[in-house]
């Protein structure tokens, strides 16, 4: 499981420090662009890379701010139960959340496949959308990851501490 | 089934499952997921998710949250908050309770480049603390002050509930900035009040400072100056409609950046930290709204919105105690679960009603940033309290002495804001015609 760990952590990772260069690249660009506006060369399409680049900077940030327990939660009650209270507690709000975010990762691959297939890309510079839906999918994808260790870990590394 | 029944059971797994300590945004996803499919079908309700969290994401009005976010994580971590802090020392500390004046003064600078409530009160929490505990200050007019000050942020522009509550109701972000003006600057003088008052009563609260010579206080002044220019050419270009919100934080946080480079406050690690700490919470606050999306989904169609607002303006009560009734939920809800999570999930179901009653939803919004404020110092979910509580490690009991009497000046500024309208649509109304 160790391993397994590492990998999820790795991943989480990883994909924040793409979405915090995003982050930077989309103040850079909309600076530039409200700069050269004002010089009679507004950059064409910011408008379509900032929306773009905020799915992903959102997405690429969903498994680390999950493992930093960054999530707004409510543990008024949690707090007050058991350990084997809270162990079946963490056991089945994880499982919901995988849930949820195995479903958003398939639903969101099949969207970019739908966008990919059907030619779909934006107005100005004509940018295709399908790489930020699987790039949301992606994002989903490691967030299971990061549940699923959860999970595990409630299932097991609870059971032993009990 | 009846699509309202279905919609008030969907709403009642929802509240139980809060309870399990599920993150709010999951639970939002599932109910919203599983009623849709309930309702219609599942294939549809699996490309609404996608749909959602595509739409929702990728919406370039959301990218200003990010954006302003960032802004203050580089204000906060430059340390900007301690040289605002010096200088209204400089000049209000040799004042009985002058120290906890400065604190509010040195905020809400502070709050013009930093739209964060937590970043605010942390960051005051480390610097003026220690400051009045050095001239004998009582910690619980010292840590009262402190938990309670952040509470500006909400208020006052770059404020990250008005730019949410913006997008959730799609009013003009820079209108509501607007209206927050008045309101939170009301705020911050009922705090100065409160705080001369107190010491005046009893002055072993807030022993003098120190007596500076008008050269050092003029010195310091330009550590002011800067945020305060930054902060005008923010609202100004707003105003006038030279940038966009997304622009506005850009440009924001790229000055406070360069600014901060340029006088050594800040290098490239803590320009990395305050990237993940802006992902951090913008990540937080866009899953919320992307989840709310499909939660909405799913109430717009059992009706639930619709019905109830007809149902309230039915009611035989005065518009005015039925928006009071509506504000209660706000304060009450936000109680328990974190104040803008609730913003997000009620403001849907709330804001048609309110516009039914022909309140002006500018005005609305400022009522129900008032409730986030006083959400965020009452309990059992006082964020600013806690985050006090544990930087400075005072009693619980202590700081909330200490953060009743400005407690009670928030709810009059409510108050005076429910009878006036004015101050709050005053400001948008001329400035932004």
């Amino acid at each position: 499981m160790g391993k397994f760990i590492k990998a999820a952590l790795r991943s989480s990772k990883a994909l924040n420090w793409l979405g915090g260069v995003i982050l930077a690249s989309m103040m850079l660009l909309t600076v530039l662009d409200v700069i050269l506006r004002y010089a009679g060369r507004a950059i064409t399409g910011t408008f379509e890379l900032m929306s773009f680049g905020g799915a992903l900077v959102a997405g690429f940030a969903i498994a680390q701010t999950s493992l930093d327990g960054a999530h707004v939660n409510v543990d008024m009650l949690t707090v007050a139960l058991s350990g084997k209270g809270r162990r079946v507690l963490t056991i089945l709000t994880k499982l919901i959340g995988l849930g949820v975010f195995a479903l958003l990762a398939w639903s969101l691959f099949l969207k970019g496949n739908d966008l990919y297939m059907t030619g779909e890309v934006s107005l100005t510079l004509h940018v295709p959308y399908y790489p930020v839906a699987y790039g949301l999918s992606l994002s989903s994808l490691a967030e299971c990851f990061v549940l699923l260790c959860d999970f595990l870990k409630a299932m097991f590394a609870g059971a032993e501490h009990e | 089934m009846n699509e309202t029944i279905v919609g008030i059971v969907g709403l009642i797994v929802l509240l139980g499952l809060f309870l399990t300590g599920i993150e709010l945004a999951f639970a939002m996803a599932a109910v919203g997921f599983v009623g849709f499919t309930i309702l219609n079908d599942f294939d549809t309700a699996v490309s609404l998710l996608a749909n959602d969290f595509l739409d929702s994401l990728a919406s370039y009005g959301l990218t200003a949250i990010p954006l302003f976010v960032l802004m203050g994580q580089i204000a906060f971590n430059a340390g900007i908050a301690k040289r605002l802090y010096d200088t209204t020392h400089k000049f209000l500390g040799h004042i009985p309770g002058g120290l906890a004046m400065a604190t509010v003064a040195g905020a809400t600078v502070f709050k013009a480049i930093c739209g964060s409530v937590v970043a605010t009160s942390a960051t005051f929490a480390s610097v003026a603390i220690p400051e009045m505990d050095r001239y004998g200050y009582s910690r619980k007019l010292s840590t009262g002050i402190v938990a309670t000050v952040g509470v500006l942020g909400v208020l006052l522009p770059p404020s990250v509930t008005l730019i949410v509550f913006g997008i959730v109701t799609q009013q003009s972000i820079g209108r509501l900035f607007m209206a927050g003006i008045f309101p939170g600057l009301i705020m911050a003088f009922f705090f100065t009040v409160i705080i001369f008052g107190w010491c005046k009563i009893n002055p072993s609260l807030g022993p003098r400072g120190e007596q500076y010579p008008w050269s050092a206080k003029v010195k310091s002044l330009p550590d002011v100056i800067w945020p305060i220019v930054i902060f005008i050419l923010l609202i100004g270009g707003l105003m006038y409609g030279f940038f966009t919100p997304t622009e506005a934080g850009s440009i924001g946080a790229f000055a406070v950046l360069v600014l901060c480079m340029a006088k050594k406050d800040l290098g490239f690690g803590g320009f990395a930290k305050s990237i993940q700490e802006a992902l951090r919470t913008s990540c937080m606050v866009l899953l919320l709204i992307a989840s709310s999306a499909v939660l909405g989904h799913f109430i717009a169609v059992t009706n639930m919105p619709q019905a109830s607002a007809d149902w309230i303006v039915g009611l035989p009560l005065p518009r005015a105690v039925i928006m009071i009734i509506i504000f209660l939920v706000y304060l009450l809800g936000g109680s328990f679960i974190d104040d803008l999570a609730f913003m997000i999930l009620a403001t849907p179901i709330f804001f048609p009603m309110v516009l039914k009653l022909g309140y002006n939803p500018l005005w609305a919004g400022i009522m129900i940033a008032c409730t986030v404020c006083i959400g965020s110092v009452i309990p059992p979910v006082a964020i600013c309290v806690f985050v006090v509580k544990n930087i400075t490690k005072a009693p619980m009991n202590l700081i909330y002495k200490g953060v009743y009497p400005f407690l009670a000046s928030m709810i009059f500024c409510m108050i005076l804001l429910f009878i006036f309208p004015e101050l709050a649509t005053y400001l948008p109304a001329v400035l932004m015609k």
